[in-house]
């Protein structure tokens, strides 16, 4: 009976019997996973900017990339898809990292210093930074992270429980979780509690502006102030976020801005000089600046991190063109982390790593001189 | 020797161009997969990679392609002075395009690369030397002048086997020791073209013999004029400051252990081993959090081990007055480095009187002292290589608690994510936590993007109360930039603390403890590190994180493959078996390897040059196997069922090894110890012998069973023999030893073995047509 068997019938059964086994088992580990549980209760949010092409395709308008895309395909940034036609939010109100941070690791410090603000993120992100801190979610889809369901008005609630002078959208790209942002911005506003947006600032102008009614402060990351190294190491363009930083200053967002230094990256003098200038020429001077140390991450793992007299000349760089607050982050009792009031020089914010040591800020202004200091602080 | 017995010219150059063939293969595959893993910042997943591209590129070259060309090409000689020509020019052309190609790759200094470009890199830097080495030995095996056909690949086979035992010897002791990488490869290349030069010495056109001839001898003489002019010298210089573009390179030096680099940028000195970052001058939060976190608990710390240190570590551990070090650091190098490149007073406190250096291996070192400490300080990588996995294991928290005073606290860290822990972390996390449960009473983690453990024997001794750790700081009068209150308040957070506890609560009950024969926790650390490349291949990887599923997978899969042999045994039959013999020992070989060298690491120590033996030693063992089978094979009236014997040699075999493993992993005291440990490394001596003896059997069978020609015969042997190495190389570094442990491996390969065995045992009776 054996003999029957031809070679090509075996091999085909065989392979149809290890394939399907593998399968077989990838498809119960799928109905188990949470990620289709949740599909079939759907719980999505239409995603409030897109464009309908036809029935089947829409177009994403939330960040310049204006992905096109077909029922059931994924976005490149993981969280958006859609379905019959319409496009959803895979991340509402499914965060699935939760934290309460002092507002200076954000870093904002002319916001509020010494508050505790509530910080939240989802999976996805619409970059690809090789260097990024939080890689095991940004560049994941949603699916296959440990998620928690926590609904706009109860991020609102345990903000004021933990004492929270603020909620952060930070970690990941809150871009990709809008929706979840602009509803739980709304609803923190009328409670009196403000709202921070720490974003690499890739977004279409149009969501921008309608965000700008909610948000009181952005920390832009300004990631590097050339094309290439924006497209070759980040993915991204940087034209739209210096689109982005105008708008958000003209929309009245307090805005900081944060330029993480690599190692030969985006180190160049004469790149962070342009740099400095374009701040000072599109966002005044009063706009602060953090040169932040880069530390070994992700995909630049074995690249060091940046040497501190480098963050030590990009601050003399932006001082020397004109900023009145340029810091340097992560170094602790380096004098980068003080504010100087820009009239009388004397340190009217004192920190030390996160911690802040003193506040001589009276009614926005210098204890010393009377100087109006720029921030939010009250 | 017999082999010797013929002082014809033509013997001698070919017996010479096989022995430099096996210098080449083995030499140019160590330097190579150096250079590989220092350009493309691998782990041992990726090193398994490489092998299996060679072991494949191997197969190819002396299956299908050694087939195709060596019945088709009639001058021989001048084929093979041609091929070993080429050779000695992919060499040193192999390790160059190592360094530039993630130039041409777009992959940045520093940079981890794509899968994609991972594979695409060990293709184009592998397979040419694979190819040609394997092409070369079919295309030799049939120059060789001896009475047989079988004998001819008999004695090929030893030849090459014996010039792999002396090119691991050369390299590691020599060529690595002297020779910078580039250097060494042209010495290689010179080797070979020597060579080539002679053997065309009897080649039948005279065109054909000049050409390659003069071509060999004018390389040869450029080869050494470059050498001698400094030319070599200044392409390795270059080719290495290409691939630190950006830094000022101030010192790139080859010791045993690996490549150490040393670099500059605005001031910062870093240092690099194998490419991957080690520490920088002036990163104080590394050195505090390091030291202070274990340190900082104890109340008057007098004596601290410290293994694997770097940048300000020394000098932190010295604010605490009264403490003294024992430094264990493996390779030299590093101090030598740092002593020449970190210079700047206070921070790196290797010439301090309170600073014994011991440059040895930490686990070694471990094992045999008799000091007890108040802290030792663990500070490696994390285990991303079954060798460094040593550090993290059950036994080794073993052997440091009996070192510990009483009072005293164990510290080390690994990375780690602040923000996020995702399902392969935490489980990475825990099963390292869950290790060192099972030793130490208190077991506490530090969360952050490094995660820092502390154990200790005695309960309520650690506490992670930011308040209570920034107090004892500022009793002790230690000053700190970073371990102090403003840091830990924010570090230490309760909210961050419970995080962590959760995270690593979902996962307790899926993970397992990390043994020293079982290292689990590379695995998860391999499963970490292949979702820098890609989460796909993380989730592939994760589907194994169940035993039973690998092990029904593995078993499945072979089962398969016998039932298929089984049901197929028409004419072919005892030819077919006997090359799935060749293939099955070809994988278990491979596997006694890794297996040998990693328990001889967990019991006694990394010590290079036994490690060295143990790799020497099975090439011996496989060249006196051949030559032994070569000089009996016209003696053997009856091969098919000599070569049964040998396969029951081959099933016994991994029980023997675990028998060893376990007999000597008994033995603690002197000098029972010592004694083990020497037998231990001539353990691969038997495994090789084994393998040697069944290969000129195998084709002694095969071109029995058909007639056929030399080349047929070797070429589908080797190749084969080179196709079982690939698929143990593949899974046994990467799942079955990780996951399953080496137990359970052996017997799998048991289980292998026999299956092999009884197909054999079923073909017996076709054989005797044969005989």
């Amino acid at each position: 009976m054996f003999r029957k068997i031809t070679r090509r019938k075996f091999l085909k059964g065989a392979s149809i019997a290890v394939a399907g086994s593998f399968f077989g088992t990838k498809l119960i580990e799928r109905a188990l996973s949470g990620a289709d549980a949740l599909a079939e209760t759907g719980y999505f949010k239409e995603a409030r900017h897109y464009r309908v092409i036809d029935s089947g395709t829409v177009e994403c308008a939330l960040c310049p990339r204006r992905c096109v895309l077909k029922n059931g395909q994924r976005s490149p940034c993981r969280v958006r898809e859609p379905r019959n036609g319409k496009l959803y939010s895979l991340v509402y109100e499914l965060p699935c990292s939760i934290h309460v941070d002092p507002i200076e690791k954000k870093p904002l410090y002319h916001m509020l210093p010494a508050s505790r603000s509530f910080s939240i993120a989802t999976a996805g992100c619409n970059l690809r930074c090789k260097y990024c801190q939080n890689w095991q979610i940004s560049q994941e889809n949603p699916e296959d992270v440990v998620e928690r369901y926590l609904p706009c008005e109860e991020v609102v609630n345990a903000a004021q429980r933990e004492r929270c002078a603020s909620i952060a959208y930070t970690y990941s790209e809150p871009i990709v979780f809008y929706e979840y942002m602009y509803d739980t911005s709304k609803l923190a506003k009328a409670k009196g509690i403000k709202n921070v947006w720490v974003t690499s600032g890739f977004i279409n102008p149009e969501p921008l502006e309608e965000l700008s009614g909610v948000i009181d402060a952005a920390n832009i990351d300004l990631k590097g102030f050339s094309e290439s190294f924006m497209s070759e190491v980040c993915g991204a363009r940087l034209e739209p976020v210096l689109e982005t930083i105008k708008i958000a200053k003209k929309n009245g967002i307090w805005v900081e801005l944060t330029n993480l230094l690599i190692p030969t990256l985006n180190d160049d003098p004469v790149m962070i000089k342009n740099m400095c200038v374009w701040i000072r020429e599109n966002m005044g001077k009063e706009v602060p600046v953090h040169f932040s140390r880069f530390w070994p991450m992700y995909k630049l793992k074995n690249l060091p991190p940046t040497p501190v007299k480098t963050l030590r000349m990009a601050r003399e760089i932006a001082q020397k063109e004109g900023l009145h607050f340029a810091y340097i982050g992560n170094v602790p009792q380096d004098p980068g982390n003080n504010t100087y009031c820009p009239r009388c020089k004397k340190t009217v914010v004192g920190r030390a790593g996160y911690f802040v040591m003193e506040n001589n800020i009276a009614s926005s202004k210098c204890k010393f001189c009377g100087y109006p200091i720029a921030g939010i602080w009250e | 020797m017999q082999v010797l017995r013929l002082p014809d010219s033509r013997n001698m150059g070919i017996i010479y161009a096989l022995f430099v063939l096996g210098i080449t293969a083995v030499s140019s595959q160590i330097l190579l997969l150096r250079e590989f893993f220092t350009s493309f910042y691998g782990n041992e997943l990726s090193i398994g990679f490489a092998l299996s591209v060679w072991l494949l590129g191997g197969s190819v070259g002396s299956g299908p392609l050694a087939r195709f060309f060596s019945e088709r090409i009639k001058e021989k000689r001048a084929l093979f002075s041609f091929l070993q020509i080429g050779l000695a020019a992919f060499v040193p052309l192999s390790i160059l395009a190592a360094r530039c190609l993630k130039l041409a790759f777009h992959v940045g200094i520093g940079e981890i690369p794509g899968i994609g470009a991972l594979l695409a890199a060990a293709v184009l830097i592998f397979t040419p030397i694979a190819l040609l080495v394997a092409f070369l030995f079919v295309l030799g095996s049939q120059m060789v002048v001896a009475a047989t056909p079988s004998k001819k690949i008999g004695y090929a086979y030893t030849l090459e086997a014996a010039g792999a035992a002396l090119g691991g010897l050369l390299t590691s002791f020599f060529l690595i020791k002297y020779f910078t990488c580039l250097p060494a490869a042209f010495l290689l290349s010179a080797l070979n073209l020597i060579s080539a030069a002679w053997i065309v010495y009897a080649c039948k056109k005279a065109f054909l013999k000049n050409a390659l001839r003069s071509s060999a001898i004018l390389l040869t003489g450029a080869v050494i004029t470059a050498g001698l002019l400094g030319g070599v010298n200044y392409l390795e210089k270059e080719s290495e400051r290409l691939s630190w573009k950006g830094f000022n390179v101030l010192d790139v030096e080859d010791s045993i252990y690996g490549k150490v680099a040393v670099t500059e940028r605005a001031g910062q000195i870093n240092f690099f081993q194998n490419g991957l970052f080690l520490f920088s001058s002036n990163d104080p939060l590394t050195a505090e959090e390091t030291v202070h976190f274990p340190m900082v608990f104890l109340d008057s710390p007098e004596d601290i081990l410290l293994i694997g240190g770097g940048g300000e570590v020394l000098a932190e551990i010295l604010k605490y007055p009264g403490a003294r070090i024992d430094y264990v650091e493996l390779d030299p190098l590093i101090i030598t480095l740092s002593r020449k490149y970190l210079k700047e007073k206070p921070f790196y406190s290797l010439d301090d009187k309170r600073v014994l250096i011991k440059n040895t291996d930490g686990r070694f070192f471990v094992k045999t002292s008799k000091t007890l400490y108040d802290a030792i300080i663990i500070n490696l990588p994390n285990p991303y290589t079954a060798e460094i996995n040593r550090f993290y294991t059950k036994e080794f928290f073993e052997e440091i608690k009996s070192l510990l005073k009483d009072k005293g606290v164990v510290g080390f860290s690994v990375s780690s994510s602040a923000n996020y822990l995702s399902r392969e972390q935490a489980m990475f996390l825990e099963s390292l936590s869950q290790t060192a449960e099972s030793v130490f009473p208190d077991v506490k983690i530090i969360p952050g993007n490094t995660a820092y453990f502390l154990l200790s024997k005695n309960e309520g001794l650690i506490s992670l109360d930011p308040e209570f750790i920034a107090a004892r700081l500022a009793k002790k009068g230690i000053h700190t930039l970073y371990v102090r209150d403003y840091y830990l308040f924010s570090l230490l957070s309760r909210e961050r603390q419970s995080y962590l506890k959760n995270a690593l609560g979902r996962v307790q009950n899926a993970v397992r403890i990390n043994f020293d024969l079982s290292p689990i926790s590379y695995f998860y650390d391999t499963v970490l590190w292949s979702s820098y490349l890609s989460f796909s291949l993380s989730k592939f990887f994760m589907y194994f994180t169940t035993p039973r599923l690998l092990l029904i997978s593995v078993t499945g899969i072979f089962a398969l493959f016998f039932v298929f042999l089984f049901l197929r045994r028409g004419k072919g039959f005892v030819r077919h078996v006997t090359l799935l013999a060749l293939g099955t020992t070809g994988m278990s070989e491979i596997a006694f390897q890794i297996i040998i060298v990693l328990s001889f690491q967990a019991l006694y120590g990394y010590l290079y040059y036994k490690i060295g033996i143990i790799i020497t030693s099975f090439m011996l063992g496989l060249g006196a196997g051949g030559m032994y089978m070569t000089r009996k094979l016209d003696l053997i009236k009856n091969p098919y069922g000599a070569y049964i014997k040998i396969q029951w040699l081959v099933v016994a075999y991994p029980i023997f090894l675990l028998l060893c493993i376990k007999a000597f992993g008994g033995l603690r005291s002197e000098p029972f110890y010592s004694i083990g440990g020497n037998i231990f490394a001539f353990l691969p001596l038997i495994a090789g012998f084994i393998g040697g003896l069944q290969y000129p059997l195998a084709n002694r069978i095969y071109l029995g069973s058909r007639g056929t020609e030399v080349s047929r015969s070797v070429s589908a042997t080797y190749s084969v023999d080179l196709l079982g190495s690939f698929v143990g190389a593949l899974c046994v570094s990467a799942l079955l030893m990780p996951i399953l442990g080496i137990p359970v491996t052996c017997f799998l390969l048991v289980l292998l073995n026999t299956a092999t065995l009884i197909l054999l045992l079923i073909g017996s009776k076709q054989s005797m047509s044969y005989a």
